[in-house]
């Protein structure tokens, strides 16, 4: 393989002594609505995160918020050690080492699998066209991708999309992937491919903040749970002790009426 | 009338022979017009277009007075007033310079609104996946935006290209030696209808295979779409 | 900055050319509205015949209308008003202004509708014949509302594309408001009133070229950066 695996980079490193993403204290209004108040969160390097919780609670503001798609009105987002809210810092410097992976894939639809992965190897990581090209189709074979490489989007399923899309993100060997509801726009016999990617990710050590409705897989994949709701964290903790013991009333009622 | 005085009349084969020269003359300008006015109408259309994309508000507002003012005035009047009325304030532009630049501005303006509403149609997720992939606002815009932008607005891109250049006749109005303007002429020398005969075709020549071809990419567009 | 002033915006000039520039303004409008009349109702006729079923009417049409496309208006009008003469046909400034940008404008306002009437799903006219009505009944109620109100912003930029295009006719001398406006730039070697006839179109046109923007805006995608 010539391009380092940063799964494995990750796992050989030693336990970094500071969280890889802190948010403190994060509050974000649109207007007059309020959407997260005093939101703190940290995630440590290796740990797969899954955040549930009920619709318009927040989730994916406060994810787009971890890479600046949104700007905070109060709080600190923390990663890598840098504060990303300072304006001293050049969000597409550290952008490039924050995966993303949206809800409707968000392919681009005039390049082929393959474009879309080396897009941003060659613009922004500035690899040449071989050098790219190896990374991308190493990056689609470990989600099962490479003998799509050269299919446009419109021509794949939604999960074999989203697997492009997923490939897109980690191609660039960031340090956490942000994952908002990936398989929520796919048919129920789609998502298990896109599941089992994410698993395989998380086995290779992959740093993971996942909002999902996908009960089951944060049960049996997820080290952490965090349950949100009005824009306020209400409880985290490991997953067995979330589901089969939650403290707050809220947190019981949102899981037995998922579990519907 | 008898269909040899109508033939002696728009299609008398001395004056063919005579002016078909100076038709090509003004042909070749006609194109040269087209090529420059193109180039710098069409640049600067999809520059105003990308900052405008940018969404400061600012200046947002001066590109938007900028098109509609352009879009909304006959182009007949700036020509009238940069050739006939620059002189008299101390600056004299040549008749070309005249058409060239009220022309490329014309065409700025709509260039602009037809690469704007190509960009607009973008869904949002597409900026939001490249600038989290780290890459900046021009890189964005470059690599991912425009490429999807310019294919859609291309249709109407093709159609004000073939307009302007078939508003470079109004230089007849102030001497550009262009088609029109050689075939009137020649008319008003020879005092035959033929040379204006030429012209039309002259002008024939060059848009009827455009719109031919506009017309067929659409229904294969259409076909494709049904 | 003086001369430029002095050159394009002396008030005075514009006072003295005022009721001149009414007069051109007052043909300026008569002809816009005859051609725009002429134009809307020729070229729903000119539609209706390139979506006919018959070859014979269909292909001629087409044909023709891709003709008068071709041609820029300018030379349309001064081959009507200066070829036509040859043949024994010699109309004023103004007819020959109204016939050649009707024809032109046929073949515009044709397309648009053309566009409309084929963006109507076929379902719709089917359903109102089935109901009981006449070929004619269901293009007038059914299928026409329906093809204009898919294609008011096209058929509202081509009007503004006429309008502008009438300041042609100074070219003809027929006596419009730029050939007005020009007349008084050349007795009296100021061009003000060409900036106030500027101005006049631009008071016209502005809020049709603004309502057209309207038409197209829908919620802006382009996210804030
Ligand atoms: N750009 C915006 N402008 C205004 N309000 C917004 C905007 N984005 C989100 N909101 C509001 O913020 C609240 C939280 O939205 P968010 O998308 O974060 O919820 P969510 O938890 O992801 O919900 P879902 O499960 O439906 O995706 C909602 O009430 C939503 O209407
Ligand atoms: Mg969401």
């Amino acid at each position: 393989m010539s391009a380092a695996n940063p799964a494995q980079r990750a796992a050989a490193s030693p336990q970094a002594p500071y969280p890889i993403l802190e948010l403190i204290k994060l509050h974000k209004r649109f207007g007059d609505h309020v959407v997260l108040e005093a939101v703190d969160l940290r995630i440590e390097p290796g740990e797969l995160v899954c955040v549930i919780g009920p619709s318009g609670s927040g989730k994916s503001t406060m994810l787009r918020l971890c890479n600046q798609l949104e700007r905070a009105c109060g709080g600190q987002v923390i990663f890598d050690g840098q504060d990303l809210t300072s304006s001293l810092v050049s969000i597409d410097r550290v952008r490039r080492q924050i995966g993303m992976v949206f809800q409707q894939f968000n392919l681009y639809p005039h390049l082929r699998a393959l474009g879309n992965v080396t897009l941003a190897l060659k613009r922004v990581a500035g690899l040449p066209r071989r050098e790219a090209q190896a990374v991308a189709l190493d990056a689609l074979e470990r989600v099962g991708m490479r003998e799509h490489a050269n299919a446009w989007p419109s021509t794949l399923s939604g999960g074999q999309q989203q697997r492009v899309a997923i490939a897109r993100a980690i191609a660039m060997s960031p340090k956490i992937v942000l994952f908002d509801e990936p398989t929520s726009a796919l048919d129920p016999t789609l998502v298990g491919s896109v599941l089992a990617v994410m698993r395989r990710l998380r086995e290779e050590g992959m740093t993971m903040l996942v909002v999902t409705h996908e009960m089951q897989f944060a049960r049996a994949v997820a080290d952490r749970v965090v349950f949100m709701a009005d824009g306020k964290v209400i409880e985290q903790g490991p997953p067995e002790q979330l589901f089969t013991s939650p403290r707050d009333p809220r947190t019981a009622a949102f899981i037995s009426g998922e579990s519907n | 009338m008898s269909i040899d005085r109508f033939f002696t009349t728009f299609f008398d084969p001395a004056m063919i022979a005579r002016y078909w020269p100076m038709i090509i003359e003004g042909m070749a300008l006609t194109a040269l017009l087209a090529v420059a006015i193109i180039v710098c109408g069409g640049v600067l259309g999809l520059l105003l277009a990308c900052l405008r994309s940018r969404r400061w508000p600012a200046i947002n507002f001066f590109i938007v007075l900028f098109a509609d003012f352009w879009r909304a005035l006959p182009p007949l009047v700036p020509i009238l007033l940069l050739y006939f009325g620059l002189p008299n304030a101390g600056l004299e532009l040549s008749a070309f310079t005249v058409l060239w630049l009220t022309l490329s501005l014309v065409l700025a303006a709509f260039v602009e609104e037809a690469c704007w509403a190509g960009i607009r149609a973008i869904r949002p997720g597409q900026w939001e996946a490249a600038r989290s992939s780290g890459m900046g606002f021009v890189q964005t815009l470059c690599w991912v935006i425009l490429p999807q932008a310019l294919r859609i607005a291309l249709p109407s891109l093709t159609n004000r290209a073939i307009a302007i250049t078939k508003m470079t006749a109004l230089g007849t109005v102030i001497g550009v030696p262009e088609i029109l303007n050689q075939a009137s002429s020649a008319q008003s020398f020879s005092g035959s209808a033929t040379p204006l005969t030429l012209g039309a075709l002259a002008y024939l020549a060059i848009f009827l295979p455009l719109v031919v071809l506009s017309r067929w990419a659409e229904s294969r567009l259409a076909w494709k779409r049904g | 900055m003086e001369a430029l002033r002095a050159q394009f915006f002396d008030l005075e000039i514009i006072v003295q050319a005022w009721p001149l520039l009414l007069q051109g303004l007052w043909i300026t409008l008569t002809l816009s509205v005859v051609v725009v009349t002429l134009g809307l109702s020729l070229g729903l006729l000119v539609a209706l015949a390139s979506l006919s079923e018959r070859r014979w009417l269909r292909w001629p049409t087409l044909a023709l209308v891709d003709l008068f496309r071709a041609l820029p208006p300018l030379v349309l009008l001064i081959f009507v008003y200066a070829g036509l003469p040859f043949a024994g046909l010699q109309l004023s400034p103004f007819l020959a202004v109204v016939l050649a940008f009707a024809l032109n404008n046929a073949a515009y306002y044709g397309e648009v509708y053309r566009a409309g009437l084929l963006a109507v799903p076929p379902g719709q006219s089917e359903s109102a014949r089935a109901s009981g009505m006449s070929a004619l009944q269901t293009l007038l109620w059914v299928v026409l509302p329906q093809a204009v109100r898919k294609v008011t912003p096209d058929l509202l930029s081509n009007t503004v594309e006429v309008i502008k295009l009438t300041s042609l006719a100074s070219v003809v001398s027929l006596a419009d408001l730029l050939y007005r406006a020009e007349m008084a730039r050349s007795l009296t070697y100021n061009s003000s009133p060409i900036v106030a006839a500027g101005v006049i179109y631009l008071l016209m046109l502005w809020p049709l070229v603004r309502l057209i923007s309207l038409f197209e805006r829908g919620d802006s995608q382009v996210p804030r950066h």
